[in-house]
């Protein structure tokens, strides 16, 4: 019954011609990085339409100083989707992470210290949840994970009384806003966290076991990889990366409104996906994931810069997340057969 | 003269280069019961398919029926107005639904202004059908599940006869008789010699020759993608003559279990009773350089054989000892028997074998990657050391070991998936059907390689339903039937000595 369609066997197999190591190397190059050159170009056709004088070092530094979770979440996000599963929920762990530590700390008095520890339990708190319906009882991720987004979204207006909560200590703030190099701290932990996790897939068994459960969960389990534990983590570190991004975005801004939290859905899926075109072409890749998010802040950027903002942004999202997914299917269709 | 109800002509299908059905023929008489024969591979699964317009045939082929060209390109939407209808192996039929719904589906009587199913008109139809049939006494709208086997089998065959004349068509049944318990046989054939004797065409396509000389009046016999024999009388052959027809002399493989010696040695693994899904009790010795072969009937359970020593089914009774290690199946897993040293290669290479989206490197050095890497740095070294040596001894091409896995040929593909396990020197490898959907070539290179296994100190499990395979390279064959061991052949045997020890058997063994 499965031989109907893509026969996957092919006799009239084409040995190419020798290419030479320097134009192969050059073309292995522009495969995997050409994402980085449209994003220059697209910064440069940029500046060239604002009025006004901005240096290029200038708007890049813009573009990297944004304080936005975008990374944390995507990080996340391939994880998940890198072995197999769908978690829809980070949104909504992010946003009662975020609400977590400002409510227990400045409403119930909690130390700061615990309040973040409080606000990451929470976050994995959800994760286990997610595991444990979809990898223990075998629910549909999209279904549960929509739920759960919605129920931790819920929660955070409860926790934080349906407004803004604030009043952290600013000087906290720098933890987060600080400046390293001429770059926002928050910049840093990001590509810190995207290099380790980067290695981990790219380097060690587990990053394989993981390739070999996104991409074949009979195979991996008959090759004695533990299935389920590998599931398990993966829901359990997207959690924790999503804990993780509230803390940092609420201690950064002095406290968080839960209303916000929902508009990062698209840029960290449009990010994920666009990731796969990069770096490791048809794979959902961490350092892919980093330029491709840092590549939709520029065209953001360069919209508001244009004097376009509001309904231009989602649009720009929306048609990025698109245009990634046709990208990537076709990639992985060329090289597949 | 009048035109034969259903005629093919020069037939032919290739998947992606490999020819697997070549210029088929077959004619097909009004009022005649023709058996299609042939091994798994054969190509008349294919043929069928192509008749029915499952798969797109290859230009050039024609179909008619009763004299009017209906393709290629055979429209499936159409086949029933052609009179043409198809009864599948699990015959198709919904348990939960009514006998009413699943014979008229698709084809419900409806109210010409609401588009609502006129259950009355649907009724009437059905009642009609099943009174043909002699089988009035079903209420169209009992469910499926709550029928005996015999009426199931008279549903499907109901829902085949809708819209029909009375003696007109040709109904296919593609195996329908493995679902069919053996006491509804005899009703199933009845009804088969009622639509024949109105006019109606059977074409039934069986492993079972016992069945065929029962029923049919003409075979049509394929091997290895061509037929070999079309519209042959049955009259006057016997299962003998079948069993030629069918295996063919090719004498294509060598035989590698006579020109690589290998002596059995200490070791090895001992099943002591297993049980587990279709298996319900197989006791065996499978010492290490010996090659013992595992097959039966399709209803023998072999299918899931090599699944449970693997430890990788459910419900799983019984124990394994694995060099003087004994396992108990009730707490193993897969993990388990591989520490031990099982290698099992699944019968599914897509499903369950290699992850074809990823690389050969990736696919070969999966079940290596905790015992040679580190648990920070997988290494790169031994892993492409590894992938090229595999590479190297199954002769892979191309040889690039960076390549996708499914831009391979299935012949290929299997190489990589043999050379991924054996890479370990297991004490056990058991494999499951390997040579399936392969071409001669690999085929061969891929007995060899299970030969060559034995010939290093495994102990190998071959199950297997192709009687050359198992001539080929075995030492012992093990024949099973209901899930426990029949018999058990050792050499010298011959792929037929193999084949009347499966089929005899199983039909009540008439020598």
């Amino acid at each position: 019954m499965t031989t109907t369609q893509t026969p996957t066997t092919t006799t009239n197999i084409v040995i190419p011609p020798p290419v030479s190591p320097l134009r192969r190397i050059s073309m292995n190059l522009l495969s995997r990085y050409a994402l980085v050159i449209l994003w220059i170009i697209m910064l440069l056709v940029l500046l060239a339409l604002v009025p006004g004088d901005v240096s290029p070092v200038n708007a890049m530094r813009t573009v990297f100083s944004q304080i936005t979770p975008v990374v944390f979440l995507a990080l996340g996000v391939v994880i998940t989707m890198a072995v197999g599963e769908f978690d829809l929920s980070f949104a909504g762990i992010f946003s009662i992470a975020a609400v977590a530590v400002p409510s227990l700390a400045v409403l119930h008095g909690w130390p700061v210290l615990l309040a973040v520890l409080g606000a990451i339990v929470i976050a994995l708190a959800f994760g286990a949840i997610n595991a444990a319906l979809v990898v223990g009882l075998g629910i549909n991720s999209v279904v549960v994970t929509l739920g759960t987004w919605s129920v931790a979204g819920g929660l955070a207006f409860l926790l934080s009384g349906e407004t803004t909560v604030s009043g952290l200590d600013p000087t906290l703030a720098a933890i987060s806003t600080g400046r390293f190099l001429g770059l926002p701290h928050l910049f840093w932990y990001g590509v810190i966290l995207v290099v380790i996790v980067a290695y981990i897939m790219g380097a060690t068994p587990i990053g394989r076991h993981m390739t070999f459960v996104g991409s074949n969960r009979a195979v991996a389990s008959l090759a004695g990889i533990s299935v389920g534990r590998v599931r398990v983590g993966a829901y359990l570190a997207s959690a924790l990366l999503a804990g993780l991004a509230g803390v940092v975005i609420s201690i950064g801004n002095g406290g968080f409104n839960p209303a916000s939290a929902s508009a990062y859905l698209l840029p960290t899926f449009a990010a994920v996906f666009l990731g796969t075109v990069a770096v490791v072409p048809g794979r959902f890749n961490p350092l892919g994931m980093l330029i491709a998010a840092y590549f939709l802040i520029t065209g953001v950027f360069g919209l508001q810069l244009l004097g376009l903002t509001g309904w231009v942004t989602e649009v720009f999202y929306g048609a990025a997340l698109i245009i990634a997914v046709t990208v990537s299917h076709l990639l992985q269709r060329r090289v597949t057969s | 003269m009048t035109a034969p109800r259903l005629e093919v002509r020069s037939l032919s299908k290739t998947f992606a280069g490999i020819t697997v059905l070549s210029e088929a023929r077959l004619e097909v008489r009004a009022g005649e019961v023709h058996a299609l024969i042939g091994q798994n591979g054969s190509g008349k699964s294919t043929l069928i398919k192509l008749i029915s317009g499952v798969y797109r045939a290859d230009a050039g082929g024609e179909v008619f029926v009763d004299g009017e060209r209906i393709g290629t390109p055979v429209d499936p939407g159409r086949l029933h107005e052609e009179g043409l209808a198809f009864v599948h192996q699990d015959l198709g039929l919904i348990p939960d639904l009514s006998v009413s719904e699943n014979v008229r589906v698709g084809r419900h009587s409806t109210n010409r202004f609401t588009g609502w199913i006129n259950k009355a008109k649907d009724a009437a139809a059905v009642r009609e059908s099943l009174e043909f049939l002699n089988l009035g006494h079903i209420d169209p709208e009992t469910k499926v599940a709550r029928l005996r086997p015999s009426e199931r089998v008279g549903v499907a065959i109901a829902r085949a006869l809708q819209g029909r004349k009375r003696g007109g068509g040709v109904i296919v049944f593609d195996e329908s008789s493995r679902a069919i318990p053996h006491e509804a046989l005899d009703d199933f054939y009845g009804m088969i010699r009622l639509l024949t004797s109105q006019g109606t065409a059977v074409v039934i396509v069986s492993h079972n020759l016992t069945e065929v000389l029962q029923i049919a009046d003409r075979v049509t016999a394929l091997r290895n993608g061509r037929v070999v024999e079309m519209g042959l009388p049955t009259d006057g052959l016997d299962e003998g003559a079948l069993t030629n027809l069918v295996l063919g002399r090719y004498g294509e493989l060598d035989d590698f279990a006579e020109n690589m010696p290998s002596e059995a040695r200490e070791g090895g693994i001992e099943l002591r009773g297993i049980r587990g899904g279709r298996i319900r009790n197989v006791s065996a010795t499978i010492q290490r350089g010996e090659v013992v072969g595992f097959t039966g009937s399709v209803d023998s359970g072999l299918s899931g054989l090599g699944a449970l020593i693997a430890a990788a089914s459910p419900g799983m009774r019984g124990s394994i000892v694995v060099d003087g290690t004994e396992i108990p199946l009730e707490s193993a897993n897969i993990r388990r028997m591989l520490r031990a040293g099982v290698a099992y290669i699944p019968q599914d290479r897509h499903g369950e074998g290699l992850a074809t989206g990823l690389t050969v490197q990736e696919n070969v050095t999966l079940p290596h990657l905790r015992t040679r890497g580190r648990s920070w740095w997988t290494g790169a070294a031994w892993q492409r050391a590894e992938t090229e040596a595999v590479l190297r001894a199954f002769d892979v091409t191309p040889p690039n070991r960076n390549a996708v896995i499914a831009t391979f040929s299935g012949g290929n593909q299997q190489k990589v998936l043999m050379g991924k396990w054996l890479l370990g020197g297991p004490a056990a490898l058991v494999l499951d059907d390997p040579t399936q959907a392969v071409d001669v070539g690999a085929r061969s290179a891929v007995l060899r390689a299970t030969r060559q296994a034995a010939v290093d100190g495994a102990a190998v499990v071959l199950c297997s339903s192709e009687v050359d395979d198992l001539a080929a390279v075995c030492d012992r064959v093990v024949v099973l039937e209901e899930g426990k061991v029949l018999t058990e052949l050792s050499r010298p045997f011959t792929a037929d000595d193999i084949f009347s020890a499966i089929f005899h058997s199983t039909e009540g063994a008439d020598r």
